[in-house]
This record gives structure tokens, C-alpha cells and sequence, in this order.
């Protein structure tokens, strides 16, 4: 009689491997969270104060759109990219506890769009993870998780011509979500990152 | 000194995470393969030995043996300054004498992962799943 319930390793070899991490559904390891912050009932007058600014942050500090790099606004995150493997790009956005996770994941299309523009292109292609870009295994959106309420993602897009599978209009992408990702009267907090090759 | 008590915190728990660890050092004479490993996170490697820590050279490369199964792994700690989060993953395989292999780290959400991946000359990704890779490894010696 077979042994049902215990775990074997299995082997991840090639395609097998793609299908596997995806059959699973999720990355195994997880985080243990432990907290390090000191209690609010000692500092009386951090409570109060936090009362009052609280308001006023829950309403104004979610994270916008810029980068993650921005020695103001960074702090509660954004986006950013780097270069590699291969032809690849990473792109990635991270928000604050007051984002929530679609708007997360408009962010991250949108400056992936941005991304392949500034590297001289028209349409991308779009893979959820490394293993995903290995077996060309494309996406068209990206699903977004959180660690401690604060959500993030990533993706890597390689530069395509038109004509590819699945493959991503910038200026589509550009043309429909820019409404929501820059409404129309606000500025951009660094509009001259676009412009700029590397890690932004 | 207060403020930075989340922070040496975090600082600790890290240590604590490795700080057991020796440094791998590649046998003498035996075949070896390339690893180059993440450097945001601790790597470290069981080959028929505890678990110690891999330390690479100025271009994030190292040694490691070939022709044997050995478990590959990475440590990872960061804090918010309210809580702080740790991972650890670790994967086996079976490396080729003189083959090129890369570290990664991912997160996402509250799961991470350190897949070792083969280098390869395609101009595309320049990477491939190494056929002999297991999830998870068969474990360290004590």
C-alpha cells in the first residue's frame, strides 16, 4: 500500500519544473514575523499625537506613483527596475499599508509600459517570475500579495516587436491607464525618472 | 538609541540566522561548478556537512562541488521598525564540473524562494532549469 500524506521532493527538472512551482500555487517557504516596536501605553504623548496625525495620514499617505528611489516620497515605497537577467527587465512596485493591492498592480503595468518605452520599445511581454520566463510562459497582468499588510510585486517584461504572442502595447497600456495612474492636474512627484536608463 | 533598537533587532535575529555558520571552503581537488549568489540575503550550502555559510568573492561568485547532491539555501531578514520578517528557503541539486549556476531570491507576499538556476549562452533569459533540481533539500548533517 502506497504511503499517502508524506511529502517526497520531486523533481523540477525543465518544463516539469514550471508546472510544478505553478501547481503548487505558492512559494514554499514562509515568513515568521516577530514584532520589535515598543509599546504605545509608555509614550502617553506618541498616543496623542498619533491621534491626531492619524487622520490626516490615513487619508493623504498612501503610496503614489513614483519612485522608490525618491529621497522624500520614497519612504512609503514605489516603483523600481533593474536590469538582467539575459535581455530581462525587473519591475517592481511596493506600497504602504494604505494602498491597496490593485491599485498595486495598475501601478506596475503602467511603469512596466514606461519601462519598455524608455528602452526604445513599442510592445513587451510580461512573466510573473523567473521560472515563468524560462519556459516563456507570458502574462498580461500580475497577481499582488502583501507582507504586513503593506502589498508588492514584480515582474519581468522583455522588449518585443508587435507581432509577438501576448505581447503588450506601451502605448495602449499607457493610453488606458494613465488616467488612473496620473490624473489629469496632478504631477508627477519625478517625472524625469523616465527619462533615466538603469535603476530608478 | 531608542530608534535604533527595531533596527539592531533585526541585526541580531540575522546573526542568529547564521551565526552559528562556518565558511564553506571547497575541498581540495575535488571538481567544482560556479555559484553566483544573491547578496541580499545569507546563502549557505549542505554538502554532506551542517550548513555553512557561503562566501563569495568581490563579484558575488563561489565555488561549490560537483558530481554530488548538495542543498543550497538562503537566509533572509529585513524590519519595518514595528516587525521584523524572516525566510529561509533551500533547494538541492547536482551541479557539472565547471558549470555556471546563479542564485535567486524572491519574495512574495508571505512566501519566499531561493531557486539556484543553470547559466546559459541563450541572449533571451540566459538562465535554465537545472534538470536535477528538487524542491527543498534532503537535508543537513548535524
Amino acid at each position: 500500500m502506497a504511503i499517502l500524506g508524506r511529502w517526497q521532493p520531486r523533481a523540477l527538472g525543465k518544463d516539469a519544473a514550471w508546472r510544478a512551482w505553478t501547481a503548487r500555487g505558492n512559494l514554499p517557504a514562509t515568513f515568521r514575523q516577530t514584532a520589535t516596536g515598543e509599546s504605545m501605553n509608555r509614550r502617553p504623548w506618541a498616543a496623542i499625537a498619533l491621534s491626531v496625525v492619524l487622520p490626516f495620514a490615513l487619508a493623504s499617505c498612501a503610496t503614489g506613483y513614483h519612485s522608490a528611489t525618491n529621497p522624500l516620497l520614497g519612504i512609503s515605497g514605489g516603483y523600481w527596475d533593474t536590469k538582467g537577467p539575459g535581455s530581462l527587465l525587473k519591475v517592481g512596485f511596493a506600497g504602504n499599508g494604505f494602498i491597496t493591492p490593485d491599485k498595486v498592480g495598475t501601478y506596475l503595468l503602467y511603469r512596466c509600459a514606461e519601462v519598455a518605452q524608455r528602452e526604445g520599445g513599442k510592445h513587451f511581454v510580461m512573466y510573473a517570475n523567473l521560472p515563468a520566463a524560462i519556459a516563456d510562459a507570458r502574462t498580461t497582468e500580475r497577481s499582488v500579495a502583501s507582507l504586513g499588510g503593506k502589498p508588492s510585486t514584480y515582474a519581468y517584461i522583455l522588449v518585443v516587436s508587435g507581432d509577438e504572442r501576448d505581447a503588450l502595447s506601451v502605448d495602449e497600456v499607457l493610453t488606458r491607464l494613465g488616467p488612473i495612474v496620473k490624473p489629469a492636474g496632478t504631477k508627477s512627484a519625478d517625472a524625469a525618472s523616465t527619462g533615466k536608463g538603469g535603476k530608478s | 538609541m531608542k530608534r535604533a533598537l527595531p533596527f539592531l533587532a533585526a541585526l541580531a535575529m540575522a546573526s542568529t540566522l547564521t551565526g552559528c555558520m562556518s565558511i564553506y571552503k571547497l575541498p581540495p581537488g575535488k571538481p567544482s561548478a560556479t555559484l553566483e549568489v544573491n547578496r541580499a540575503v545569507t546563502a549557505w550550502i549542505c554538502a554532506g556537512t551542517p550548513a555553512q555559510r557561503l562566501s563569495s568573492d568581490r563579484d558575488g561568485r563561489v565555488a561549490i562541488p560537483a558530481g554530488e547532491r548538495i542543498t543550497i539555501g538562503a537566509n533572509y531578514s529585513s524590519s519595518d521598525g514595528y516587525m521584523n520578517y524572516m525566510c529561509s528557503h533551500s533547494v538541492s541539486l547536482v551541479p557539472i564540473a565547471g558549470a555556471q549556476y546563479l542564485q535567486d531570491f524572491e519574495t512574495e507576499g508571505q512566501y519566499c524562494n531561493a531557486l539556484v538556476y543553470a547559466k546559459t549562452d541563450d541572449k533571451r533569459v540566459g538562465l535554465a532549469m537545472d534538470p536535477t533540481l528538487y524542491s527543498g533539500g534532503p537535508g543537513c548533517t548535524e
